[in-house]
């Protein structure tokens, strides 16, 4: 008898305590209810992507500096667009971002007309690190440098591999072929490690992935350029030669710029919480463990940017756009 | 070499603890309807990551190597394959559990699946890199005439009739067009649809198609009886004679392996292509006698299928460690936590001491699973079969559930649910008037990879499709394509002209 009521009692005071717990906590959030305890990072790409590696290589540090936990989701497919439709249909309050591509992304958004604006709908908060793009040959290829690949593609089709069709790669050897007079034979993949191993089976004579990819397993290749304005990770690339300034041509800056984004409606209602994303955000690729992290996916520390919302939106996403608006015809022409 | 293979078994010793629970675990995950392997590895990835480097990679092979037999205990017990991988064990084993064998079925599956897996996993150790240099030799026609091994099996399965077989194998082709074009990224026939992006959700037609047709026949059929009334041989008794019978089809067992190991070291070819490769060909060299088994419950065809599938594990991490080329989306995981850790992947994995230890950790670690496979597989088969002899009336819920949470595991959409129950209705009634749900599976699934390197072969031909017939590679492949199709017909037909010379009327009809 008394056992019983000494457990009754002791019942009772537990489930008194685990109120006031309960109670304390729950005023505590109403108080300042952002970040959640969990939060969701809807990624746009497949598990096996470099940029899932990167987002969670940096969730673990930033979710501590931000004062949540992360779960992640791989939402991919149709160049991001899955991702980005799913995303667009969950809670808009903060507790689930988006990582994506954001130059990739601009394109499917500009080629596949949604019905959501991106203005409207998406808000870039900050990108966490640049993977230039990387032109690249297999070991004992003939081709020594991009100048002989386009010699090469002026008297005859050179076979090269890219991600997918509707890819701002794509705009950029167009924009190089008009330029120079070349013509590539442009095969569009699935993903970098097809195009690895057509490129090392010697099926293709060019592929055209990120330097990220080479890191991760592209052993047997060598880089040959870097689309990009100048080379910024010459240890990564064998200091390859930057495209245009070997060319001669004037083209679009092909990196995967991995962004975390936010709906635009918790943007505008909460303009301290998204400063507060950037700003952890700034902290963590600060902190040796992201550097450390990122350095083993391929990602050189002084790649690893956080830009702001103007810049993502001004260098990035209307850049993109501009090149589209002028050669996005390509992509509906089906032809080279 | 030598000394990484000592290293990588010494590595292994320190981190085999986790070998068991990843088998375990992944058989469990395996055995739930829709979560497949890639699927399970992406939920326990921040497990993986959070491990030492060769704690996580050996980790997740037995996952993987779990999984794979996991998923064909749902196949064979309720007809609703764990993932498309598993399409041909539902298609053989459930026919086998009707006729009372389904403890038999199960002992197959997982003595073939460890055969294959050590079979894989020796390829793997003793020829990584002349496999991952044969690897290369693969390009887009190579894959486009694998895939038509596949397709092939469409007009050999067609008990129905071949036009019914090849009306609903174009049918099937004509869907799995749905989505985005592999090509030009432009969106065909998806309505807007984000659940459609993607293509046709595979897991949720090949759960309708097969699952819960079966379902619906079973309501047809009154829901009084019970599926399996006598079972032959019952619990671990009927589990070891299955195990037992398995070694009694060695040609099946090495060419399934050998098929497994081959189109696994493919990249972009995958473990679903091995299976029904495997199938065709067991079917192509099967005799007469063992030909009219399939479909029905054939021995052959169940052990081709489940072989290779597990052959394929062995294969497919060839490329990730030769190559640093992951050859299936499991492998893309492994080569995530590779990265992770910042190991060197590609042919420097093996050069450094640490890279190879860690590679033939993972390599050896095959052997331990193979061994557990049997152990727990077993275990597993000798309880799981019973659910065989439940009543229909209890079944029906029961599959009902786990065709519908299959259906939704994968993406986690209530479309994915309602696209189930369409393909069950489909089915049902391809089922009642003799077409064939297998042949229109078999489109569904291999048509996007027979579409994509069709494709591609074209462009890099010039639009032209000389690149079929001009490397020694697709010729090979074409040959032996002709020989499984045309050999035995061939040599039946010569048979019977020889009998009619010497006069003998009655072997000539035969």
């Amino acid at each position: 008898m008394i056992a019983k009521s000494l457990a009754c009692s002791l019942a009772g005071s537990l489930a008194a305590f685990a109120a006031t717990v309960s109670l304390t906590a729950g005023a505590a959030f109403a108080a300042d209810n952002w970040p959640p305890p969990q939060m969701t990072i809807v990624v746009s790409h497949d598990v096996g992507s470099s940029h899932n590696a990167q987002t969670r290589a940096l969730g673990e540090v930033w979710a501590e500096k931000l004062g949540t936990k992360f779960i992640y989701e791989n939402r991919d497919g149709a160049s991001g667009r899955v991702g980005y439709d799913y995303f667009l249909g969950q809670k808009k309050d903060g507790s689930v971002i988006l990582s994506s591509n954001l130059g990739s992304s601009s394109i499917m958004y500009i080629q596949q007309k949604p019905r959501w604006k991106y203005e409207e709908a998406i808000y870039p908060v900050g990108s966490f690190g640049i993977d230039p793009g990387a032109i690249f040959v297999k070991d004992d290829s003939p081709f020594k440098s991009m100048t002989d690949i386009i010699e090469t593609a002026k008297k005859r089709p050179v076979t090269m591999g890219i991600s997918y069709w509707a890819s701002p790669e794509n705009l950029q050897i167009h924009q190089a072929m008009e330029q120079t007079g070349a013509k590539f034979e442009i095969i569009p993949h699935s993903n970098s490690g097809e195009i690895t191993t057509q490129v090392l089976g010697g099926h293709l004579e060019v592929g055209y992935s990120k330097v990220g990819t080479f890191t991760r397993g592209g052993n047997g290749l060598r880089i040959i350029s870097v689309p990009m304005p100048t080379n910024p990770v010459p240890g990564l690339t064998s200091n390859a030669p930057a495209f245009d300034k070997e060319i001669g041509t004037d083209t679009l800056p092909i990196a995967s710029y991995r962004g975390i984004l936010v709906h635009k409606a918790f943007a505008d209602a909460h303009p301290d919480r998204v400063q507060k994303l950037h700003d952890t955000l700034t902290e963590a690729l600060k902190d040796p463990r992201v550097i450390e992290a990122m350095k083993k996916t391929g990602v050189d520390e002084k790649l690893l940017v956080n830009m702001t919302h103007d810049q993502i939106m001004k260098d990035v996403i209307q850049a993109h756009w501009d090149a589209f608006a002028k050669y996005g015809s390509i992509y509906d022409k089906k032809t080279n | 070499m030598m000394n990484g293979a000592y290293d990588g078994l010494l590595m292994l010793l320190g981190v085999m603890w986790v070998v068991p629970i990843g088998v375990f675990i992944g058989m469990t995950f395996g055995a739930v309807p829709g979560l497949n392997k890639s699927g399970m590895l992406a939920i326990l990835l921040p497990v993986l990551l959070a491990m030492s480097p060769e704690m996580g990679l050996v980790f997740a092979m037995s996952l993987y190597a779990g999984g794979e037999v996991g998923n064909a205990f749902p196949a064979v017990v309720l007809n609703i394959p764990g993932d498309a991988s598993a399409a041909v064990t539902a298609l053989e084993g459930y026919q086998m559990t009707l006729r009372g064998d389904g403890a038999k079925a199960l002992g197959m599956c997982v003595m073939g699946s460890t055969i294959g897996a050590v079979l894989g996993g020796l390829a793997s150790l003793v020829a990584a890199p002349t496999l991952g240099a044969i690897a290369l030799r693969f390009s887009y026609p190579e894959i486009c005439i694998i895939v038509l091994f596949g397709l092939a099996a469409i007009a050999q399965v067609s008990s129905g009739g071949l036009a019914k077989g090849l009306m609903m194998g174009f049918a099937g082709m004509l869907l799995s067009t749905t989505g985005t074009d592999p090509m030009w990224g432009t969106f065909r026939g998806t309505f807007d649809l984000v659940y459609l992006f993607d293509g046709l959700p595979i897991i949720p037609c090949l759960i309708g198609l097969l699952g819960f047709s079966e379902l619906l026949k079973m309501i047809e059929g009154g829901i009084t009886v019970n599926r399996v009334s006598q079972a032959r041989e019952v619990g671990l008794k009927g589990v070891l004679a299955g195990m037992r019978e398995t070694f009694r089809y060695p040609f099946d067992l090495l060419r399934s392996s050998l098929t497994g190991i081959i189109i696994g070291i493919v990249p972009g070819a995958g473990g679903t292509v091995s299976t029904f490769l495997s199938y065709q060909q067991a079917l192509s060299w099967a005799s007469p006698e063992a030909k009219k088994q399939f479909g029905k419950g054939s021995p052959n065809g169940l052990i081709a299928g489940d072989t290779a599938n597990n052959a394929d594990v062995g294969g497919s991490i060839v490329p990730l460690i030769t190559l640093g080329i992951p050859g299936s989306s499991a492998a893309a995981v492994l080569l995530v936590i590779m990265a992770y850790h910042g190991l060197e992947v590609g042919p420097r994995l093996l050069s450094t001491a640490e890279g190879a230890s860690v590679a033939y950790a993972i390599i050896w670690s095959q052997f331990v699973s193979a061994g557990l496979l049997v152990v727990m597989g077993g275990l597993l088969a000798t309880f799981a079969y019973r659910l065989a002899f439940l009543p229909v009336n209890t079944m029906v819920p029961v599959i009902m559930v786990a065709a519908l949470i299959g259906s939704f595991s994968q993406n986690q959409y209530i479309f994915d649910m309602g696209v189930m129950v369409l393909f069950g209705i489909i089915g049902f009634f391809m089922k009642s008037y003799g077409y064939p749900p297998i042949a229109l599976l078999l489109g569904i699934i291999l048509g996007p990879m027979f579409e994509e390197n069709l494709l591609r072969t074209l462009r890099l031909g010039g639009g032209t499709p000389e690149l079929f017939f001009e490397r020694p590679l697709t010729l090979f492949l074409w040959l032996l394509l002709f020989l499984t199709l045309g050999a035995r017909p061939a040599l039946q037909l010569l048979r019977n002209y020889r009998n009619r010379r010497i006069g003998d009327p009655v072997k000539a009809q035969q």
